[in-house]
């Protein structure tokens, strides 16, 4: 078990062709971290060079005490889970499980002690004498975690490993996963494209976008204080709808008007913050489909009131998504199963403006909140 | 529409599903069961035939070496056409073995062709190692000269690679009959392509875990690719056991000889015999065919892995 950290690392391909760019972060020991972001953001990249599958271009790891840029993966002491499980199909399951303690030559009881204590935790105990082709993909990618905490590394790296597994199978190892880093308490990161993972496994979400660092958060901070609009956009399911427009005076206090026209009252700290600083000047609000009502159902909050041409209603159960359209785009409300709302109708969707974010629209900054890196 | 399916009698009268009694339906089953298998096997049995046809063409070469092989020679010279032997003996097969060390001849070419198939094995998958699962500058340029090589005939070579052994006193041994041929860009070529199919992650795995790149090959990367070594071994073994200008040109020996050498010394201008000769081929083609027959299994399934996916 250690701490990792990594200082202004990067990766460049080709010339001048930066996969990741000055990636600073310090994971702590016994901590789990999840690198989220769309596909060719360079996550997999950062976590293969924490491997030593892919070599430094730039940039320091430490593993511990230990300046490890140099260092074959062998000798890092990290063990990897791989998205097709990475098994010997040739060995047993009781031998891919030992495999990498009897390359480190420990005695064989020892590894027979191990190996068992292992698949006892995992439940696959009765698996031992099977080929991974007679394995389900839920069994084998428990074999594949047991070669990996076996060794008990400082660290466990995680590349997508639940995604060739259907969603009913992925819901339940997510689960058994947590489970599993509550027990063993080794720092974990974690590979994944899905936000979903992201925010139930994760201390701390790294979100990435064309090899940079957007922002590093807590899952709850991260959904709740996104850095700028595409995390805003990418954290979160439907994801938040954005609004381009303006802040304009309006009677003693300030309102947004959006590009198709619609005005929407500021609450007294947004008019206080937005005007007069960003008067006139291009801007996006945010707001995400929950804070998106059918209704006015608080008296004292500000609503901004928004009208549409109703697209769908997908009925959830124990809610619904409400998707309507006009001049300013389209819009995801999620709502109580009983909105009332009809495909091809007109209705009027009401917005929570106090959970409203505000974005400049040329930086797409958050303009009440910026995250630095300080690792 | 309505739910019920209309079935037509023999007759041609038209009955309603329901409408069939148990025993009918049962009469309706035999009858329809029985004319099925009836059109099922004439379709086989008239398939059988043609392929029994289209191979007796395409081995007729062979089945007629055979069949010479067998002939006393006054048989074979005459104006009638004789397909098939009409006083069949073994005397030229025994004659064949006598006449020259036959026996000599196959344990060469076994011992030979042995070797330069190990041999190749050897460095072809190490060498198809290299060229995918490592990284160095100027791999691909490397391997396209590697790949380069096979466009030069060997003929072109083969003047220069005798004044090379010639000048190495490695004439007429072993040695040299194995030492040419004991790697081949095709070889590394296949292994390569082999091993491309092969999941990137099991080496970066083996590599977490440890594990060198020798390990690596010895415990996992030759395990899983036996198919692949299977093919090539009998690809390579047949080529080498049919060796012919290599051996002609280096070996001059009685002792060295491989049988494809020897096999033309059963043909001289002093004692011209077919027959003999025949029996000499036969004789050796059996090893060949042994190798392939055994190997064929393997040879299809290593061409074909990779091609499609489980």
């Amino acid at each position: 078990m250690a701490e990792i950290v990594l200082k202004d690392v990067c990766k460049v391909f080709e010339k001048d062709q930066y996969a990741v760019s000055d990636f600073s972060l310090r994971i702590r020991d016994g901590e789990f971290v999840v690198f989220v972001g769309p596909s060719g953001c360079g996550k997999s990249t950062t976590l293969r060079m924490i491997a030593g599958l892919e070599d430094i271009s730039k940039g320091e790891l430490w593993i511990g005490d230990e300046l490890c840029n140099y260092a074959e993966p062998g000798e890092r002491d990290l063990s990897m889970v791989f998205q097709n499980y990475a098994l010997y199909p040739q060995m047993s399951v009781y031998d891919n499980m030992a495999f990498s303690l009897s390359v480190r030559k420990v005695p064989k009881k020892e590894i027979r002690r191990r190996v068992e204590e292992t698949a006892e935790m995992l439940g696959i105990s009765n698996l031992l004498n099977r080929r991974p082709a007679a394995l389900s993909g839920g069994q084998k990618q428990r074999v594949a975690i047991g070669s990996a905490i076996m060794r008990k590394p400082k660290a466990f790296l995680m590349d997508e490993p639940l995604s060739n597994l259907d969603a009913k199978l992925r819901t339940h190892m997510r689960v058994e996963l947590a489970d599993l880093h509550h027990k063993l308490g080794i720092t974990t990161i974690y590979v994944t494209h899905d936000q979903t993972e992201a925010m139930t496994l994760a201390d701390r979400i790294v979100v990435m976008k064309a090899g940079y660092i957007q922002q590093v958060a807590t899952p709850i901070d991260l959904y709740n204080h996104p850095t700028n609009m595409f995390v805003a956009g990418f954290i979160g399911s439907p994801a938040m709808n954005f609004l381009r427009g303006k802040v304009k005076r309006a009677g003693k206090g300030a309102a947004f008007l959006t590009e198709g026209g619609q005005i929407f009252p500021l609450t007294e700290d947004q008019a206080h913050v937005l005007w007069p600083q960003h008067d006139n000047r291009a801007l996006v609000l945010g707001i995400r489909p929950e804070d998106l009502y059918t209704a006015p159902v608080h008296a004292g909050k500000v609503y901004g009131e928004m009208k549409g041409n109703v697209t769908a209603c997908e009925a959830l159960g124990s809610e619904a998504i409400v998707h309507i359209e006009n001049e300013d785009g389209e819009f995801a409300a999620r709502v109580a199963p009983d909105h009332g709302a009809q495909p091809g109708k007109e209705a009027a969707l009401y917005l929570d403006m106090a959970n409203a974010h505000f974005f400049d629209g040329e930086t797409e900054q958050n303009l009440f909140y910026q995250w630095r890196n300080e690792a | 529409m309505e739910n019920t399916a209309v079935l037509k009698t023999p007759t041609g009268t038209t009955l309603h599903r329901e409408n069939y009694t148990q025993e009918e339906l049962a009469a309706l089953h035999r009858r329809m069961g029985l004319a099925a298998l009836r059109r099922r096997r004439i379709r086989t049995g008239v398939l059988i035939v043609l392929n029994v046809i289209m191979a007796l063409f395409i081995l007729f070469p062979l089945l007629y070496a055979v069949s010479v092989s067998l002939m006393p020679g006054d048989e074979l010279f005459t104006m009638e056409m004789n397909l098939l032997p009409k006083h069949p003996d073994f005397g030229n097969y025994i004659r064949a073995w006598t006449q020259v060390p036959l026996l000599r001849f196959v344990l060469n070419s076994f011992i030979v062709a042995g070797c330069i198939t190990l041999g190749q094995i050897l460095t072809c998958s190490l060498a198809a190692f290299a060229f995918s699962f490592l990284n160095f500058k100027g791999k691909n340029l490397l391997f396209m000269l590697v790949m380069a090589t096979m466009m030069v005939p060997g003929e072109a070579t083969i003047i220069s690679n005798y004044l090379t052994v010639s000048s190495l006193g490695i004439l007429d041994t072993y040695l040299v009959l194995i030492l040419p041929s004991l790697t081949s860009a095709m070889g590394i070529f296949l292994f390569r392509q082999f091993y491309m199919t092969f999941p990137m992650s099991l080496y970066e795995s083996a590599k977490l875990d440890g594990c060198g790149n020798l390990r690596f090959i010895v415990s996992i990367l030759l395990p899983l690719t036996k198919s692949a070594i299977g093919a090539m071994s009998v690809y390579t073994f047949i080529n080498a056991w049919n060796m012919y200008m290599w051996p002609l040109l280096v070996t001059g020996s009685q002792e060295m000889r491989t049988v494809q050498i020897g096999i033309s010394m059963l043909d001289n201008t002093d004692a011209q015999s077919v027959t003999l000769m025949m029996a000499g081929v036969v004789s050796v083609i059996i090893p060949s065919m042994v190798i392939f027959i055994a190997g064929q299994k393997q040879l299809i399934r290593g061409m074909f892995s990779g091609a499609v996916k489980g």
